[in-house]
């Protein structure tokens, strides 16, 4: 082998030259296409400037949450999903789920216009005759239903006074409904309301398997609340105790998992809040409750020890604290106990109309157990039309065949679906409704925050808003509506008039009106008009532990997704592609089963299995969750659509076929209510997991540090960061802190040599790593005027949530590849969520845990780290990767010819690999960020930190001759990220937030060993006991 | 094969792509446009300024392309055909404006998908005409491209004005 080539007759750059020219004469000869064409609007709107964003505030109708949420929109198509600064319910951020909403509007299995079956064909309708016969139908007979999500706000008023003028019986049905949560409130408090939390002011937090950081109640302000709380700030830290046989997302921030058998979970929070009351010496009247609560006969059913609960209950009574439950996966028979028990642990504890506050009086609408009635009444023939506009009871209930004969048994059924889901496929007649961000409309979050929606973009299909359908068919059948309005747009401002006279403001309407819809939301009074409740004598609670079906061997939990909620989202093509947070499976679902019960069973990640209960069974493979107890295995709720278009269709296993109709005192179903039997097929296949990895494998990955040391550091260094906006990360106080000398970790390096470092020094490849950088090149060859972008990473405010990998998808064009190339390794998501569950903490692997070990867990965001001195760089034969003067790892799209020499020499694994060019089928394309290139096939690609929003800030910073602004550049993972994890900005401006959050004394740098000069630094995960270890 | 060999293929080929390119400058000259629109009567004879109908050039990553009520707005104000209102062009801008349709104008300066060309910062950069780039556009009856757009041609001004030249300034 030659030096350097030039023996061989040919250097392998020249090579590459040639062969780059001939290909682009290829190309040339080849492109005798059509001309573009530029197309001028024929008027243009007055507020539209080609080529800048236009923002509209709207709400997110993805869950019940309602998110104030920011739609940016270029050339009237809305291009990208952010949560709207200064709303109280996202707080500028947003879930996986709201991130996806924008592939709900463009869905290209969208229901496009009204159409009517015949048979099994549909046809174009049109919306006149749509009307028509929806208008006819509801004449035909007097015992029409009009099925509906719970709205709340004017949507909600409209549909009353609607099926009231019209002679419909209206059911609101939400399938995770919390009716034991309302009836629990009830019973104490003589108000049938949800709770509203005040996560950040609680030191200590339990939850009874209240998924409250995915889908329960109010994820995104929980979420954000929760880190607020919890994370490591000023020397304090907060405790997270999670009591759930299985840990969903949110239990896997857990501080101390305590596992009872399913349908004890209620048990355990009673013996806590007999604790509790003792502790506090709690009179009134919520203790009757707790008469016959004994903690140890308690914790002794419950299979769980009695001295964890009661250190548990100690840390609740001694410090600021909140309870929170039952959420779905501990939703069974006792679930409407386990919330009195809750809200009474509550009580005892002092917490109510501080950490918890009653929200106003709501009925919820209908619960399972009503929607079974109904169901039975449409078998009977007793309803002559079913009108559905929200709930999707063919796939959300339980008894499928036997909702799928009621359906069958209603003369006329009309759905107003935006999607053709499971019932909407049944129906005779589609009337398809706007996507929210095409629709006017409020929602009603909390008692006194009203939320606007307001379209953001001309409809993509030719829908129609249900409120007008329902009012034409109100005027064709000659009814009169109490409002006399004639569309919908004009109630809606008609009910808003009423709000502006609430607030007192006296201006003409339509100035009023047009700021609020600039402000997306207004506020009333946001608790004053409920207030602080008090409680009542409560019934002593039983003791009993809810009883499961069957005889199986393992109790089977099923919970709700995180990425698809109930299901209803299960058409998004990026929360499919979006690996689940916990199990890292995309595009399907797992079976989770303990390691220990799954080798009993032979069973590897991947088998297939059938899992069967006395309802019904399902075949799914498996995946070992360490998270979950022996004697119990989970399955998530939201795939297993017959329909709803290609993204849903035929993927995974729907859980409701497991269950039957078993109901709480309230009369939600019990989601946790049978035994399953695990029967392996002996078929294993390979699985579209993003990552196979439980732990780091014995490499030296990330750090952590136990409380004691972070405060010890703290105190003698000085605590170094500060936090005078309020949403500044990590410790406190008291401006810029002097660079200090020792580090903690054992890595001797410490931050200062970020900004050392600085921009590119260019550097010999085989030189000494220590040598780096070498003496003189400070800035290399760069000026020193030049800005070093870098990042911080807080671990302890990393909940695992990945809206910033829907976010990145999102914001930078990254294509959806399929399951069998995420089988195949290919998936491409230039941010991923490494999630590590930790050794085994010997104290807590106890017996009486099931014999489940708490497995703590890290999630560590893990995307480009711009290296100064970037391996990638220099294995790059054409130049595509090179480092720019603003010190980023840039990939030139433009000249990459695809070696992929730069991935395999990347110690992260951040670099993407476009195998194919994929696809966005109309109207998906519509999506894309015109700031971006599309790659296509061959092309190498990953995280330059959003260069484009880079690249505008610098823009108009420039052209209005100012400096750049701290803060002004936010890339799309930090914006959306509830927990507030990622700082970026300018490492070389000693006041930047990035700069002083870096000089943390728990920062360290992964593989920092390798020399890599990375410009994102990670602030270590601190443990509660023991000593900080690397992993 | 002998690296002589091979770069001469590589030449032949260039070769063979610069007639193309050559031949799609000068030989057939620019394509028709739907309205035959005379730069030179409103940018030169009139001296309507640039930025009047691509007006958010000074703004905006995009020049921007009048809509047709800009047209309309000199040309028929009022619902009135004035100004060389029996022109053939005129005349062919008014039935698009009757008929509610827009103008599919040929797109000349055609700058691949992956350079981004943010107007606003040339417009407001010192020194810096339009006809820089575009050439005499108030001399020309037809838009024509007077550059080739590459990006040797790109780098050049930026290396006289020494402002960056690294690739993520344009390519992202």
């Amino acid at each position: 082998m030659s030096k350097n080539g030039t023996e061989s007759g040919m250097e392998r750059r020249d090579f590459l030259k040639v062969l780059g020219v001939a290909g682009a004469g290829a190309a040339a000869t080849g492109c005798a296409t059509e001309p573009d064409k530029l197309i001028p609007y024929l008027v243009q709107p007055e507020q539209v400037v080609p080529g800048i964003a236009t923002f509209y505030r709207t709400t997110c109708r993805e869950c019940p949450a309602g998110c104030g949420m920011t739609i940016r929109t270029r050339e009237g198509r809305a291009v990208k999903a952010e949560g709207t600064e200064d709303s109280s319910i996202s707080h500028g951020r947003l879930c996986a789920r709201g991130q996806a909403s924008l592939h709900g509007l463009y869905d290209p299995d969208r229901v496009p216009q009204a159409l009517v079956r015949e048979g099994e064909r549909w046809s174009r309708v049109g919306w006149t005759r749509g009307e028509q016969s929806l208008t006819e139908a509801l004449a035909a007979g007097d015992s029409a239903v009009f099925l509906t999500g719970a709205e709340t706000g004017t949507m909600d008023r409209f549909l009353d006074e609607w099926c009231a003028a019209m002679g419909v019986r209206r059911v609101r049905f939400e399938s995770f409904g919390h009716a034991a949560l309302r009836e629990a409130n009830r019973r104490l408090y003589g108000r049938a309301a949800l709770p509203i939390h005040d996560f950040a002011n609680a030191e200590v937090v339990v939850s009874f398997g209240a998924d409250f950081m995915e889908t329960w109640l109010s994820p995104v302000d929980y979420a954000h609340g929760f880190v607020e709380g919890h994370a490591y700030a000023n020397g304090r830290r907060g405790r997270f105790i999670a009591v759930s046989p299985h840990q969903s997302l949110t239990d896997l921030n857990a501080d101390v998992w305590i596992a009872p058998r399913p349908g004890t979970e209620h048990l355990v929070a009673l013996a806590m809040a007999r604790l509790v009351a003792d502790e506090r010496g709690a009179g009134g009247p919520a203790v009757a409750a707790l008469a016959e609560a004994d903690p140890a006969a308690l914790a002794d059913a419950a299979g769980v020890g009695l001295d964890r609960i009661e250190e548990a209950a100690h840390d609740f009574a001694s410090r600021p604290s909140l309870a929170v439950g039952p959420g779905v996966g501990t939703s069974n028979a006792a679930a409407t106990a386990l919330a009195t028990a809750v809200a009474v642990l509550n009580e005892v504890a002092g917490n109510m109309g501080r950490t918890v506050r009653l929200g106003a009086e709501d009925d919820g609408g209908a619960t399972h157990r009503e929607m079974a009635q109904l169901i039975e009444e449409m078998a009977a023939g007793e309803v002559s039309a079913l009108l559905v506009r929200g709930p999707n009871p063919l796939y959300e209930l339980p008894d499928r065949d036997q909702v799928a004969a009621a359906l069958d048994a209603v003369p006329f059924l009309a759905s107003f679906s935006p999607f053709l889901d499971e019932t909407s496929a049944r129906a005779h007649l589609l009337l398809p409704d706007h996507h929210f961000l095409e629709s006017w409309g409020d929602h009603v979050p909390r008692p006194g925050v009203h939320s606007l929606v307001q379209p953001v973009m001309t409809p993509v299909f030719e829908t129609k808003q249900t409120g007008d359908v329902l009012l034409s068919v109100a005027r064709r059948a000659g009814v009169t509506l109490p409002s006399s309005v004639s569309t919908y747009y004009d109630y809606l401002r008609e009910r808003w008039r009423e709000l502006q006279r609430v607030t007192g403001d006296t201006r003409g309407f339509d100035a009023w009106w047009t700021e609020v819809l600039q402000q997306g939301t207004l506020i009333t009074d946001a608790y004053g008009e409920v207030g602080t409740p008090t409680p009542r004598a409560v019934d002593a609670l039983a003791a009993e532990p809810a009883a499961l079906d069957g005889d199986g061997e393992l109790s089977l939990v099923v919970y709700p997704s995180y990425r698809f909620y109930d299901g209803r989202l299960a058409n998004r093509p990026w929360l499919q592609e979006l690996p689940d947070p916990v199990s890292k499976h995309t595009w399907g679902t797992v079976l989770e089963v303990h390691p220990s019960t799954a080798e009993e069973y032979g069973l590897d990640n991947g088998h297939i299995v059938e899992l069967t209960t006395p309802h019904g069974a399902v075949e799914l493979p498996v995946w070992h969750h360490p998270g979950v107890r022996p004697d119990t295995v989970a399955i998530q709720l939201g795939q297993g659509h017959e329909n709803m278009g290609r993204y849903a269709k035929g993927r995974g296993v729907n859980p409701m076929a497991l269950l039957a109709g078993r109901y709480d005192d309230a009369g939600g179903l019990a989601w946790v209510q049978t035994r399953a039997e695990i029967v392996p097929t002996g078929r294993w296949e390979r699985q579209p997991f993003s990552s196979d990895q439980y732990d780091v494998s014995g490499r030296h990955v990330y750090e952590t540090v136990s409380l004691a040391e972070a405060v010890e550091a703290d105190e003698t260094r000085g605590p170094v960061v500060a936090r005078e906006d309020g949403a500044l990360m990590g410790e406190d106080v008291g401006g810029v802190a002097e660079p200090h000398g020792q580090s903690i970790h054992p890595n001797e390096s410490g931050r200062p040599s970020l900004q050392e470092s600085g921009g590119f020094a260019p550097v010999m490849v085989d030189g000494s790593p220590q040598a780096y950088p070498p003496p003189g090149t400070h800035y290399g060859e760069y000026s020193e005027a030049q800005p070093r972008w870098a990042l911080a990473v807080d671990m302890e405010r990393c909940i695992g949530c990945s809206a910033c990998q829907t976010a990145c998808q999102a914001e930078n064009n990254i294509g959806m590849v399929g399951p069998e190339l995420v089988a195949q390794g290919r998936l491409i998501q230039w941010i991923r969520i490494e999630r590590y569950f930790e050794e085994e903490d010997a104290d807590a692997v106890h017996e009486m845990n099931g014999g489940a070990g708490h497995r703590k867990t890290a999630f560590l965001p893990m995307m480009c780290q711009q290296c100064g001195n970037a391996p990638c760089e220099p294995v790059c034969p054409v130049y595509a990767s090179y480092h720019t003067p603003d010190g980023l790892n840039a990939q030139v799209y433009n000249r990459c010819v695809g070696t992929r020499y730069c991935a395999n020499n990347c110690p992260y694994k951040v670099r993407y690999f476009n195998y194919f060019s994929y696809e966005w089928p109309e109207p998906l394309n519509w999506q894309l960020n015109p700031e971006v290139t599309v790659r296509e096939k061959g092309i190498m690609e990953k995280c330059t930190f959003c260069v484009q929003r880079i690249r505008g800030a610098e823009h108009e910073a420039r052209v209005e001759g100012r400096p750049l602004q701290d803060g002004e550049i936010v890339p799309a993972c930090a914006q959306t990220c509830p927990g507030n994890a990622i700082v970026f900005g300018n490492i070389e401006d000693p006041g930047s937030r990035v700069a002083r959050v870096v000089e943390s004394n728990r920062g360290f740098r992964v593989f920092e060993e390798l020399n890599t000069q990375s410009a994102v630094v990670y602030l270590k995960k601190v443990t509660e006991g023991g000593e900080g270890a690397a992993h | 094969m002998g690296r002589g060999t091979l770069i001469l293929l590589g030449i032949i080929v260039l070769a063979a792509a610069g007639a193309v390119v050559v031949g799609a400058m000068s030989g057939d000259g620019p394509p028709p446009q739907p309205i035959p629109f005379p730069h030179d009567i409103h940018a030169g004879t009139n001296q309507t300024p640039c930025l009047y109908c691509h007006s958010s050039a000074d703004e905006s990553v995009d020049a921007g392309l009048p809509s047709v009520d800009v047209c309309v707005g000199c040309h028929m104000p009022g619902g009135v055909p004035m100004i060389a209102a029996d022109s053939a062009g005129v005349r062919t801008l008014i039935s698009y404006w009757n008929e509610g349709r827009t103008i599919p104008w040929v797109r000349i300066h055609d700058l691949p998908d992956h350079a981004h060309f943010p107007h606003m910062v040339h417009v407001n950069a010192e020194d810096l005409e339009c006809q820089e780039c575009h050439g005499q556009v108030e001399a020309m009856a037809e838009i024509q491209l007077q550059q080739d757009l590459r990006m040797g041609w790109c780098l050049e001004c930026h290396e006289d004005r020494a402002v960056r030249t690294d690739c993520t300034v344009c390519h992202y």
